[in-house]
């Protein structure tokens, strides 16, 4: 369970913006990386770079050792479970339905008796059983973080991709979101995600990558790339550190 | 309610639309200007001998009964597809004028090549193949600009279904200048005679085409597409997390719905809104989830098309009101409905 994962001067342009301009990175299994770092520094372009929905020109991605472009499609899938931000519509569908779906590289033809167990499962794990015909549309943000976590782990991936899993939530599904990941930290899987709250980020991640203008600025463990400095520089704001409680707040000057 | 049982639902439902769709059958076949009981019906449809009444039921009534459902299901299931994979609950083939692209292409067939002719209120093709290909061929243009207005210049669901219905009306213009300058009589009324949809014109040979093409092609893509189109509900990232390309299906799925509806639309004229009604009918019936959407949106549609074919041969008989206008007169207030709403597909954001 878990795979290593390695980014290498991985460039990404649009047209003339530099969304990512060499960024590398590396990640073992059972660890958290949390990608920070403001609006617009490349942490949502690097997240689809690493799930293989954007596909680098220049630079490589590899998955224990192997070049991400060169595994098939099907097994790539079968890897990586992404929890997106938003979901683009809901069409009336139910929870189940949608978790269903990340049971597709499994799927040939139609869901088998398995494919709805392991979803009706992934359900549970996030304790949103109740929520099963329920439309997607009925959900609150909190419920829907959960589903959009169950679906990802209805792949029973390797790895985990979030994009920003806090950001929609209120601090107790925040705190459940977090302690969730832990127990699937624990169980050996991969875990990326961005994420602006620099004290959960903190307080939760094994690793974390601060991005700036899609270049990295630094990289390491949370207490060496979260210093008053570093987060001037970024993002041009001051900031004290109470470090025995592992929380960042903000300085008096704003 | 534990989901064995909502599957239990689902799976209900579309047992019950079947064993609906295989009572209509002899229902619709003994109503009409023949009178026959429902028993002699039964007798002819089963053994089927000399007698008039089996003409009637199996030249002209049967006729009619298994084109609505072909046709119905085709046009249902190329609504409901091309809505999920562009994520626009206003979508269809009508509302994106591939029906009227596909029927420029018919009446280019028949002015140009002269391949049909109008005798005794029936339209003979002389050469089925040719016609539907240029009825494909229209509505692939329609496709194109479809998706280039979609994708390239970023039309949303309701700008894209406007501009699409101000493209059907730039086809109806070429079409009645084609009239215009043809100026010949028989040929001119043919295609007038033939733009109103109507069932009964299609011929054995044609609705074998027709069927064939659909069971073997049409159908089955949709159908094995379902769970794909969920995915891209949830949108296009997703879809390509877990490894398909929606550009692809895109792509596919609109073609296949211009093959479906040209192939529809060449026999027997637009039958405008089934498309739109019978899968908006069928989520109410059982969700949004493709898996049980598309056979059902699809059996609403033969259902929905066969009714209606039946009240507009029945409501003022003898004479026989064509199904396109029937189902226009229902469908139009929906899409009205579906606008004001505002093209929303459950959207959060």
């Amino acid at each position: 369970m878990g795979i290593e994962i390695k980014v290498k001067d991985v460039k990404i342009y649009y047209k003339s913006i530099k969304a990512l301009d060499g960024v590398s990175l590396e990640v073992n299994s059972g660890e958290i990386l949390s990608i920070v770092g403001p609006n617009g520094a490349g942490k949502s372009t690097l997240l689809k770079v690493i799930s293989g929905v954007l596909k680098p020109k220049i630079g490589a991605v590899y998955f224990d050792g192997r070049l991400l472009r060169e595994i098939p499609q099907k097994e790539v899938a079968m890897k990586t479970g992404l929890v997106p931000q938003r979901i683009s519509s809901t069409g009336t569908l139910t929870v189940f339905d949608f978790v269903l779906t990340g049971r597709r590289p499994y799927i040939n033809f139609m869901p088998t008796k398995i494919d709805e167990e392991k979803a009706y499962e992934a359900l549970k794990k996030v304790n949103a059983a109740h929520l099963v015909n329920r439309t997607l549309e009925e959900l609150s943000g909190g419920e829907l973080q959960r589903v959009l976590i169950a679906r990802a782990l209805a792949v029973e991936p390797e790895v985990m991709l979030l994009d920003e899993p806090t950001s929609n939530l209120d601090l107790k599904y925040q705190q459940e979101t977090l302690n969730l990941l832990k127990v699937l930290r624990s169980k050996g899987l991969t875990i990326i995600m961005t994420i602006h709250d620099l004290t959960q980020a903190y307080r939760i991640s094994d690793k974390i990558l601060m991005l700036k203008n899609g270049r990295v600025f630094a990289t390491g463990k949370p207490e060496e790339v979260l210093t008053p400095q570093n987060i001037l520089t970024v993002y041009g704001i001051s900031t004290i550190i109470l470090k025995e409680h592992k929380i960042i707040t903000l300085a008096e000057n704003i | 309610m534990s989901i064995k049982r909502s599957n239990y639902k689902k799976l209900l439902t579309l047992v019950c639309l079947t064993i609906i769709i295989f009572f209509l059958i002899p229902l619709s076949a003994t109503l009409g200007w023949y009178k026959a009981s429902l028993l002699d019906i039964l007798r002819v449809l089963f053994i089927p001998d000399n007698s008039p009444l089996s003409t009637v039921v199996w030249d002209l009534r049967l006729r009619r009964i298994l084109a609505a459902l072909v046709i119905g299901a085709v046009l249902a299931g190329s609504g409901t597809a091309i809505q999920a994979s562009l994520r626009n609950p206003l979508a269809s083939p009508f509302t994106f004028g591939l029906s009227f692209a596909a029927s420029l292409g018919v009446a280019a067939a028949l002015l140009f090549f002269q391949e049909g002719s109008i005798q005794r209120f029936q339209i003979y093709f002389y050469n089925p193949f040719v016609v539907s290909i240029f009825a494909f061929l229209f509505s692939l243009i329609q496709v194109i600009v479809i998706l280039s207005l979609a994708y390239k210049v970023g039309l949303g669901a309701r700008a894209l279904v406007l501009s699409a219905i101000a493209i059907s009306f730039v086809y109806q213009a070429i079409l009645y200048l084609l009239q215009y300058l043809v100026l010949n009589e028989i040929l001119t009324s043919t295609v007038i005679f033939w733009t109103f949809g109507d069932l009964g014109r299609i011929s054995w040979g044609e609705l074998y085409l027709v069927a064939a093409m659909s069971l073997a092609i049409v159908i089955p893509y949709f159908i094995y597409r379902s769970m794909d189109y969920d995915l891209i509900l949830g949108g296009d990232e997703l879809a390509k997390s877990a490894g398909i390309s929606p550009e692809r299906i895109r792509l596919e799925t609109t073609i296949i719905a211009a093959l479906g509806t040209a192939l529809a639309t060449s026999f027997v004229g637009v039958i405008g809104f089934i498309c739109l009604v019978a899968p908006h009918a069928a989520r109410l019936l059982v969700g949004g989830g493709h898996r049980y959407l598309m056979p059902t949106s699809m059996l609403m549609g033969s259902i929905i098309l066969l009714v209606a074919d039946v009240i507009g041969r029945t409501a003022i008989a003898p004479t026989i009101i064509p199904v396109g206008i029937m189902t226009s007169m229902v469908g139009a207030p929906l899409l009205i409905y579906l606008l004001i709403k505002g093209g929303k597909y459950g959207h959060r954001d």
